[in-house]
């Protein structure tokens, strides 16, 4: 209630008491009229007389961006540049999602003309972009009961982002490749590492790229040749619909997808290679494919605003607009495909000419965790099991890379055993 | 300041009670103490709770007064029902703050608060001494200043422009009214 409310209460108080005594011809209780009405006077009189200091705010975060695991400081610095002493109290706003680790984010103080007070707190915060927008408070009057509120704008930034691994081995084989040097094998001879196979010696072939060994055992000249690796395009698609996801105490699926989405993004731009990035679930959320650091760092806020939505228009999986994603790309799903319409998307991808790798969350671990031991439960979830496998394989006889990945254990893990797997079926 | 407020409710009440005992109402005696301690229960729970307990001991006062001779005791229980309500709200400001930080802050609050208290008081007292019979002419006289004090201070209390705040160097404005406290 402001100092003028107060006031007003009190006089509204006294002038009741007066005029009922007056009505009821009782003089005492005229009498009582007093205390509120000088109280009142003596309200408005101390808030006519008090002057809102004026105040230099300063806030500034030590590190605007950081990762989820990080912390950061806080600091606020408050200067008197009014010609009286300030009492003022101020209280920083702290946003949803972000924790106050050591410090004070308030600050009461008697602030002499030119005087500056700060204060420094540490802060962590969940993934997400969040703005610090207002700076709560009062400002005493010097003498007198009056209080005046304060409420100031001063917005700041944090972006907290995803935390990612570092992965080591992720095979793709899109259809498209752009013509600068990357890091995608192509199945085409020409300038690279790796060696493709070899041939006999032609006109104008390089001498250094004469096989001696074999050229001694077929007693010809033979040359190696050597695979051709491009850069191409990927775009990763992370499902952020709500009924994708779960929530199993503090462990949220989707959380640990946003973290593997950017650990794919990290390693294909390390590689050289344009990524791009859709959120599908909400708005279209779309950064259009680039390289680069610049684009890392795009992807990564892009991924930290992120959250599971339930939005009706994007329910089924078959409203994914293709036509953002350059024909033949290289496409990169995190999907747990919820209904069977869904299931078919990848493969009618894999028809349209794209390349698709599907990361499949497994979260069937995580739940056997949490939840259950009854026989019916454990049955239940053998049936899922089994539908999931052949969902998953019949995606993989139609094309479609896919990676079982239990999202209990990090994405590396899963796609070593991917590849351990496709060398034993290849042996 | 919390509980010097709950202190003020008590001694109020009693104030209250001990005057009502004295003129043989023991009624409004224990109507006030109910409400002496109905207020300590939810005074601090929010602003609408603490303005209810101001309005019902300004019930509870103007009955006592009228059961009685003098007006002193009532008198005193209301300005420190008064001064209790304020310092509730005034409270509501400095949850979870250092009390080293605040203690400049609540040095000027009491001070003021204890004069403001004794001039009401010393009112009292001559009101008191006075004692104000109600003929027709006085009861006129005191009905058109009351509300002519209306009228005044309805002129006196409106809006008015506000020094502007520096943030970051740049004016960012700011409001006065919002007088809640902010929650964190």
């Amino acid at each position: 209630m402001s100092t003028r409310r107060r006031a007003l209460f009190a006089i509204a108080l006294g002038l009741g008491l007066g005029l009922f005594g007056l009505l009821a011809r009782e003089g005492n209780v005229v009498g009582l009229a007093i205390p509120p009405l000088l109280f009142g006077l003596a309200l408005i009189l101390s808030d006519a007389f008090h002057e809102t200091p004026t105040l230099r705010v300063t806030r500034s975060i030590a590190d605007p961006r950081i990762h989820e695991d990080e912390e950061t400081d806080v600091h606020l610095a408050v200067a008197n540049e009014s010609e009286r002493d300030a009492y003022i109290i101020l209280r920083d706003h702290v946003p949803h999602g972000v924790v106050v680790l050591d410090g004070d984010t308030s600050l009461a103080a008697r602030l002499a003309p030119g005087a500056v007070e700060t204060r420094t707190y540490r802060i962590a915060a969940e993934r997400g972009g969040h703005d610090q927008r207002r700076l709560l408070g009062s400002s005493w009057a010097r003498w007198g009961l009056a209080v005046r509120g304060l409420d100031l704008r001063l917005e700041s930034r944090l972006a907290s982002l995803p935390i990612f691994e570092t992965l080591r081995e992720l095979e793709i084989r899109p259809r498209r490749i752009h013509a600068y040097a990357g890091s995608v094998r192509t199945h085409r001879s020409g300038s690279g590492l790796e060696i493709l196979g070899c041939r006999e010696y032609a006109l104008g072939d390089d001498i250094r790229r004469v096989n001696w060994r074999a050229s001694a055992r077929r007693e010809d000249l033979i040359v190696n040749l050597f695979e051709q690796e491009r850069m191409t395009d990927v775009n990763v698609i992370v499902d952020a619909r709500a009924h994708m996801h779960l929530q199993i105490g503090g462990a949220k699926t989707f959380d640990l997808v946003v973290r593997a989405a950017a650990s794919v993004c990290s390693y294909f731009l390390r590689r050289g290679n344009r990524v791009g990035l859709m959120v599908y679930g909400d708005a279209l959320n779309w950064t259009y494919p680039a390289a680069g650091r610049l684009q890392m760092e795009r992807l990564l806020h892009s991924l930290a605003v992120a959250q599971p939505s339930t939005r009706v228009a994007f329910g089924q999986l078959r409203q994914l607009p293709t036509r953002l994603f350059a024909t033949g790309s290289q496409l990169v799903i995190f999907s747990t495909l919820g209904s069977r319409e869904d299931a078919e998307i990848p493969t009618q991808l894999v028809a349209r000419g794209y390349s698709v790798l599907l990361v499949y969350p497994n979260s069937s671990k995580l739940e056997r965790e949490a939840a259950y031991s009854q026989a019916q439960a454990k049955l239940a979830e053998r049936l899922i099991q089994l539908e999931q496998q052949v969902s998953l394989s019949h995606l993989g006889r139609a094309g479609v890379q896919v990676i079982d990945w239990d999202i209990t254990e990090p994405l590396s893990v899963a796609l070593h055993h991917a590849r351990a797997m496709l060398r034993g079926g290849l042996r | 300041m919390r509980r010097l407020a709950s202190i003020w409710y008590v001694v109020a009440g009693l104030l209250l009670f001990a005057h009502a005992a004295a003129n043989e109402a023991m009624a409004v005696g224990l109507l006030a103490l109910a409400v002496s301690a109905f207020a300590v229960l939810v005074v601090h729970r929010s602003t609408m709770w603490a303005t209810s307990s101001l309005v019902l001991f300004g019930f509870v006062c103007a009955f006592a007064a009228s059961a009685g001779e003098s007006i002193l005791l009532p008198g005193v229980a209301l300005v420190l029902i008064l001064h209790g309500w304020d310092m509730t709200l005034a409270s509501r400001r400095l949850i979870g703050l250092e009390a080293d930080d605040v203690r400049p802050l609540l040095w000027r609050y009491g001070l003021s608060s204890a004069v403001i208290a004794a001039a009401a008081v010393g009112l009292l007292l001559i009101a008191a001494f006075v004692r104000i019979r109600l003929s027709f002419g006085v009861a006129a006289g005191l009905g058109a200043g009351f509300l002519s004090l209306a009228v005044l201070l309805g002129v006196l209390v409106r809006p008015r422009k506000v020094s502007p705040v520096l943030v970051n160097g740049e004016s960012a404005g700011t409001t006065e009214q919002g007088d809640e406290p902010p929650s964190q």
